[in-house]
C-alpha cells in the first residue's frame, strides 16, 4: 500500500528555550495509506492539534520529518510552503474560522482570490460546491445569519474549493448537537468515497466510532499510544 | 493580473464592511487636502500674477527716509539723478492714502499728468483737468457711485470736496486698481496740502536695464538719505508673499500636519484584534504574505488616492472657477475693501507631485506597516484557535 | 464582484477630469496672459503702479514693496503683528548696493 503522508520522529517544542517551554510533540511517527479517514483521538493537550497542523504545512517542527507524497515539507520555503499547503490540504477549523461579515459565496471562494483563476470559473466552482453542499439558496447571505451546522457546512466547502486530495478537521463537532454532528459525519463520508484522504481530530465517541474512520490514533501527552490500530 | 484585481476587490470589499468609518475618513482627508491645496494653488496663482502684472513698474523708485520714515523727495533730488549716465527720465510720483470714514475703508490716491492716455481697463477716461476723478471698481462699489455721479471726499484742511467720476476701472483690473483715486496732479497737490516742489518719490527710467544696480548705488552715494527700490525688488517681494514662515502659511500647514498625524497615529497604533484574526484566517486558507500585505497596500491607496483626488478637484474649482471665496474671509483681514480673485490659473505640477506624494505614501505606509507582524506570522496560529 | 470595477472606474474619472481642469487651465493661462496682460501692463505703465491692491488695512500691506523697513515693527521688533494681512506677507528684502 502507498503512503500518502509519513513522520518519521517528529519533535515540536513551543517557546523553546524560555521558562514556558512545552513540548507538544515528542518523536511522532506514523504514515497514512492514501484514501484512509485516519482520526486522532487524546484528551485535549494530548498534541493532536499540533499534529495536524504540522502535517498540514501551517508550521515548522522543531526536529523530525514530514512527508507528504513523498516531498519533504520541511524543507521548502515559505512560498512553496504555502503554495504546496494550498494544493494539497483543505482545512476545516475547530473555530470554523470564517469571516462573519463576508458572504457564504464570497468565504467560500477566499482562498482563491490570489489565484490567477478568472472570476466567472471561481464563482461557478463556488457555486457547484455549495450546491453540492445544500446551501445553493444561502449563497447571498451574510455567514452571520447562518445557523452553526450552516456554518460548519460553509467552512467545508472552503476547505474543498482547491479541490485538494487531503482535507484536515479539527474538532469538527465540537459546536454541533448528535444530529448535526451525525449529519457531518455522512457528508464527511460522502467526500471520503470521492477518493480524498481525511484526517479528523477529536474527542467525541460520535467520531471516532462511526464506520467511516478506517483507521485510529491514540495520542496523550504528544506521544503516540501504542493500541490495537495504530 | 487578474490576482490583482481580486485582491482589490477584496479589499474594497473590506472597506465598505466599515462602510461609515471609511467614508468619514475619505471626507476628512480629503477636506483636508482641499484646504491645503485652495492655499497652495492660490498663493502660487497670485505670486505668477503678481511678478507677470509688476514687469511694467517702474524701473527705479527713489524714496527719501528722514528719521528712518518715508518722507517727502524735493525736486532737486530729481535734478541729481538726470545728471547721472544712463537714467533716461525722472518724474516725480505723487501718492498717498486716504481713510473714508463713512465706510469705514483706505483708499490709495494717485495722481496722473496732464493728458493722459486711454485705458481699455477704464470705462470712461482718466481726469484731464479740475475737479474730476477716475475711480478702482472696490471704491465704485463702497460708495455706490458710477461714472457722471460726484464722489465727496474731505481734503487735509478738512474742507469737503466733490469729484467728478469720469472713469471707473473695470473688474478685470480689481488686483491693481480695487481702491484707488486717482486725480489730476494739481488737484492732488492741493488735496493733501503738498509744499512745492515736493514729491512723494521719483520714478526713474533706466535706458539699459543692466544697469539698475550701478545706478541705485550711484543715487544712495550722491543722496545718502535716499533709498533706491528697483524693480526686482518689488517683484522678490510679492515673491515672498505667502511665505512658509508666515504666521497663516504656517497655521494652515501646521493645522494639516496634525490632522495627519491624527489620521496616520489611528492607523499605526496597531491593528485590531478583529483584523489580526483577519489576516490568521487569511494565511490558514493559503494567502501568502506578500498578498496580504498587497491587500493592506490597496486599502491605503483607494482611501489615500481617492481622498487625494477629490481635494485636489475641490481645490483647483474652489480657487480658479469660485474665486477662493471660502478662502477670502481669512485672508482678507481687516481689509474693508477686498478684490475678487479671477486668477490666471497658472499651477506650479511639482507642488500638486508633492502633494500627491506627501498624501499617498505616508498613509498608505501607515496601513500596511502595522500588518507586517500579522501578515508573516505562520498560519499555525488560526489552528489553534 | 463588480467594486474594482466601480473604483477603476471612478478614479480613472477623476483623474480625467482633474486633467481636463489642468489642461485647460493651461491653455486659459495663454489665451489671458495674450488677452488681458498688454491691458492690464498698460494701466501699471500710465499710473506707474508699484504693488497690487489687495490688503488695505496698512500702509505696509498695501504697498509691501516701498514699505519702510520700520513701519511694520514700529512697536516692537518682535511684537505681535497688528494686522492679520501682516502675517501673510514677509517683510520686504531690500538688497543695498554696496558704495
Amino acid at each position: 500500500m502507498d503512503t500518502l503522508i509519513r513522520t518519521e520522529a517528529l519533535c515540536k517544542i513551543y517557546n523553546s528555550r524560555r521558562p514556558d517551554e512545552f513540548c507538544a510533540l515528542d518523536q511522532i511517527s506514523l504514515s497514512i495509506a492514501p484514501g484512509e479517514v485516519t482520526a486522532l483521538k487524546g484528551p485535549s493537550g494530548s498534541g493532536k492539534t499540533t499534529l495536524l497542523s504540522l502535517i498540514g504545512c501551517m508550521g515548522r517542527p522543531t526536529s523530525g520529518r514530514i512527508l507528504v507524497g513523498g516531498k519533504d515539507v520541511a524543507k521548502l520555503s515559505e512560498r512553496f510552503l504555502t503554495r504546496f499547503r494550498r494544493q494539497t490540504f483543505g482545512f476545516i477549523f475547530q473555530q470554523f474560522n470564517l469571516i462573519r461579515d463576508l458572504s457564504v459565496l464570497e468565504n467560500v471562494l477566499l482562498p482563491l482570490y490570489p489565484q490567477p483563476t478568472g472570476v466567472a470559473e471561481m464563482q461557478q466552482r463556488g457555486r457547484d460546491l455549495l450546491g453540492q453542499l445544500g446551501l445553493e439558496s444561502k449563497q447571498q447571505l451574510k455567514v452571520k445569519q447562518l445557523s452553526g451546522g450552516e456554518q460548519q457546512r460553509v467552512a467545508i466547502a472552503r476547505a474543498l474549493i482547491n479541490a485538494p486530495e487531503i482535507l484536515i478537521a479539527d474538532e469538527p463537532t465540537a459546536h454541533l448537537d448528535s444530529k448535526l454532528s451525525a449529519d457531518l459525519l455522512d457528508i464527511l463520508q460522502g467526500i471520503s468515497k470521492t477518493g480524498k484522504t481525511i484526517l479528523i481530530a477529536t474527542h467525541d465517541p460520535l467520531v471516532f466510532n462511526h464506520p467511516l474512520i478506517s483507521r485510529t490514533i491514540e495520542m496523550r501527552d504528544g506521544r503516540i499510544i501504542e493500541g490495537p490500530d495504530s | 493580473m487578474m490576482r490583482h484585481l481580486k485582491i482589490l476587490e477584496y479589499a474594497l470589499s473590506s472597506l465598505l464592511r466599515r462602510k461609515y468609518k471609511n467614508l468619514s475618513i475619505i471626507l476628512v482627508y480629503a477636506f483636508t487636502i482641499a484646504v491645503l491645496g485652495s492655499v497652495l494653488f492660490l498663493t502660487h496663482a497670485l505670486k505668477t500674477e503678481a511678478s507677470r502684472l509688476l514687469a511694467d513698474a517702474p524701473e527705479l523708485v527713489v524714496q527719501r527716509i528722514f528719521a528712518g520714515r518715508h518722507d517727502l523727495i524735493p525736486a532737486s533730488y530729481a535734478d541729481t539723478i538726470r545728471s547721472i549716465p544712463g537714467v533716461a527720465e525722472v518724474r516725480p510720483r505723487l501718492w498717498g492714502y486716504y481713510y473714508d470714514a463713512l465706510v469705514e475703508a483706505n483708499y490709495t490716491f494717485l495722481a496722473v499728468e496732464a493728458d493722459p492716455p486711454g485705458l481699455t481697463m477704464l470705462a470712461g477716461r482718466l481726469p484731464n483737468g479740475p475737479g474730476e476723478c477716475a475711480i478702482g471698481s472696490g471704491v465704485a462699489g463702497a460708495r455706490q457711485v458710477e461714472v457722471g455721479d460726484d464722489l465727496y471726499l474731505i481734503d487735509s484742511t478738512n474742507l469737503g470736496l466733490g469729484f467728478e467720476v469720469v472713469g471707473v476701472f473695470r473688474a478685470e483690473s480689481q488686483l491693481l486698481t480695487n481702491d484707488l483715486v486717482v486725480l489730476g496732479q494739481e488737484d492732488l497737490i492741493a488735496f493733501f496740502g503738498y509744499p512745492p516742489d515736493l514729491a512723494t518719490d521719483l520714478s526713474v527710467v533706466i535706458r539699459n536695464p543692466t544697469e539698475v544696480n550701478t545706478i541705485a548705488g550711484k543715487i544712495k552715494r550722491l543722496l545718502p538719505d535716499s533709498r533706491p527700490i528697483s524693480r526686482s525688488e518689488i517683484l522678490r517681494t510679492y515673491a515672498g508673499v505667502f511665505n512658509w514662515r508666515s504666521g497663516m502659511m504656517l497655521s494652515v500647514f501646521a493645522a494639516a500636519l496634525v490632522a495627519f498625524c491624527i489620521l496616520a497615529w489611528d492607523k499605526a497604533t496597531g491593528i485590531s484584534a478583529e483584523e489580526k484574526r483577519e489576516i490568521g484566517i487569511l494565511k490558514a486558507i493559503g494567502w501568502e504574505t506578500s498578498d496580504i500585505l498587497e491587500l493592506k497596500f490597496w486599502e491605503g491607496i483607494a482611501i489615500s488616492l481617492t481622498s487625494l483626488l477629490l481635494g485636489l478637484l475641490v481645490a483647483y474649482v474652489h480657487v480658479f472657477f469660485l474665486g477662493a471665496t471660502l478662502l477670502a474671509p481669512v485672508i482678507k483681514g481687516w481689509s474693508v475693501l477686498f478684490p475678487t480673485f479671477r486668477l490666471i490659473p497658472f499651477v506650479d505640477f511639482y507642488q500638486l507631485l508633492v502633494i500627491a506624494f506627501l498624501t499617498v505614501t505616508p498613509y498608505v505606509a501607515s496601513t500596511v506597516v502595522p500588518s507586517w507582524k500579522a501578515a508573516i506570522t505562520d498560519p499555525d496560529s488560526a489552528m489553534r484557535g | 464582484m463588480t467594486k474594482h470595477r466601480l473604483f477603476i472606474g471612478l478614479t480613472l474619472l477623476q483623474v480625467m477630469v482633474l486633467g481636463l481642469l489642468l489642461v485647460h487651465g493651461q491653455s486659459q493661462v495663454s489665451t489671458r496672459l495674450r488677452q488681458e496682460l498688454p491691458d492690464l501692463g498698460a494701466v501699471v505703465k500710465t499710473l506707474q503702479l508699484t504693488d497690487l491692491s489687495i490688503w488695505t488695512e496698512a500702509r505696509y500691506t498695501r504697498h509691501p514693496s516701498q514699505a519702510d523697513h520700520f513701519t511694520p515693527f514700529q512697536d516692537f521688533p518682535s511684537a505681535l503683528e497688528h494686522f492679520p494681512a501682516g502675517s501673510i506677507m514677509a517683510p520686504p528684502r531690500t538688497v543695498n548696493p554696496q558704495p
